[in-house]
């Protein structure tokens, strides 16, 4: 139920300021939960921070505007991520779903495409980071994909371009399709 | 004199109830609420037009989640001890420590919040600005007067007994 007086207390509301607003909620909140989680009081986290319990204080009060910095010296703290985006929340999220080889590699190629970023940039959220150049000619190690990839190294395939790997190396229709068979 | 007042429904949501509260007017005219009056006030304010409109957030973030994590629960000052649970307090709706603007509210309980009227507190103690400390004891009366009408109600009281209690609530200041 709203009254006319709520409606325009609530009315126009610059939508910058109601995402500045609602992510600071959202980052405090997520905070508390990392606290609880380690059983910490404020006053603990400024002693581990080095800092004082007012400015901690500040920190948690609605407006605190953090830099990235500091946001990463808390998730270290806190053991704990307080901050995700989108694309590394999708990529976590979409690969660890999946079931087989193939599926994970055609989760890199849409978010790479969804995001218009190289196939390198999209598996690096994965931790392929040893990874050579995903380009013709080229490979990724055997054993950093399985480990990304988190198969057995004898499941893991060596991928070449754009395209869908088989566990059998037959060449798929498309571009730039050439598969190294295990 | 006597000065009387009512507290008034804003905004029944899904995670909080919230009231205002309206004083009455010396020539029985309707009596303004004092969130409206705080809220006309700066609504045209260029000044401090982008803190106003983060109050105006906030609430309305507050109506969304609820009280019981924010930090209103909490007084900036880590000197001072965070409102006990069942415990009525004055709180402020501010953008940030450093920025002036305040809107003064009672917190009734996790799911129950009454707002009050505010404006520019220019000194570190709201006492020694005459304009912002008539609004903080408005609503340091308004938690006194709400304490002792819920000392009348049943244990332990849940968010439809507080409504109830507050409904027209009556009461001098």
């Amino acid at each position: 139920m709203s009254t006319n007086l709520w409606d325009k207390i609530t009315a126009n509301i610059p939508e910058d300021t109601s995402r500045k607003v609602s992510k600071g909620f959202d980052i405090t909140d997520q905070i508390h939960l990392l606290l609880k989680r380690k059983g910490w009081t404020q006053k603990q986290l400024a002693k581990e921070l080095g800092k004082s319990a007012s400015e901690i204080s500040k920190w948690l009060a609605p407006g605190h505007n953090f830099t990235v910095g500091t946001i990463s010296k808390l998730e270290a703290v806190l053991e704990g991520d307080i901050l995700q985006t989108p694309l590394r929340h999708k990529a976590v999220i979409s690969v660890s779903e999946k079931e087989t080889v193939d599926d994970r590699y055609q989760v890199l190629i849409e978010l790479a495409e969804s995001f218009a970023v190289s196939e390198k940039e999209a598996g690096s959220d994965i931790e392929v980071r040893s990874a050579t150049k995903l380009s013709p000619g080229n490979s990724v190690r055997k054993d950093t994909a399985s480990k990304a990839l988190g198969v057995k190294r004898s499941q893991a395939l060596v991928k070449k371009g754009k395209g869908e790997a088989t566990r059998d190396g037959k060449k798929k229709t498309g571009k730039n399709q050439q598969f190294l068979k295990k | 004199m006597n000065i009387f007042a009512t507290i008034k429904l804003l905004k029944k949501a899904s995670a909080v109830t919230i009231y205002t509260v309206a004083l009455e007017t010396e020539d029985d005219q309707e009596a303004i609420p004092e969130t409206e009056k705080f809220f006309d006030r700066f609504i045209d304010s260029v000044e401090h037009k982008s803190d106003f409109d983060e109050i105006r957030e906030q609430i309305r973030q507050i109506s969304i989640r609820g009280l019981s994590r924010t930090v209103l629960r909490f007084e900036n000052d880590a000197q001072a001890l965070p409102a006990k649970r069942g415990e009525i307090v004055t709180r402020s709706f501010k953008p940030h420590p450093d920025v002036p603007l305040r809107l003064y509210c009672t917190i009734v309980s996790d799911e129950v919040l009454v707002l009050c009227n505010g404006g520019i507190k220019t000194t570190q103690r709201v006492q020694d600005f005459p304009n912002v400390s008539t609004h903080f004891r408005l609503a340091n009366q308004v938690a006194k007067k709400i304490k002792e009408r819920l000392r009348e109600e049943p244990k332990p009281l849940n968010r439809e007994m507080i409504e109830a209690a507050l409904e027209d609530f009556y009461f001098s200041l």
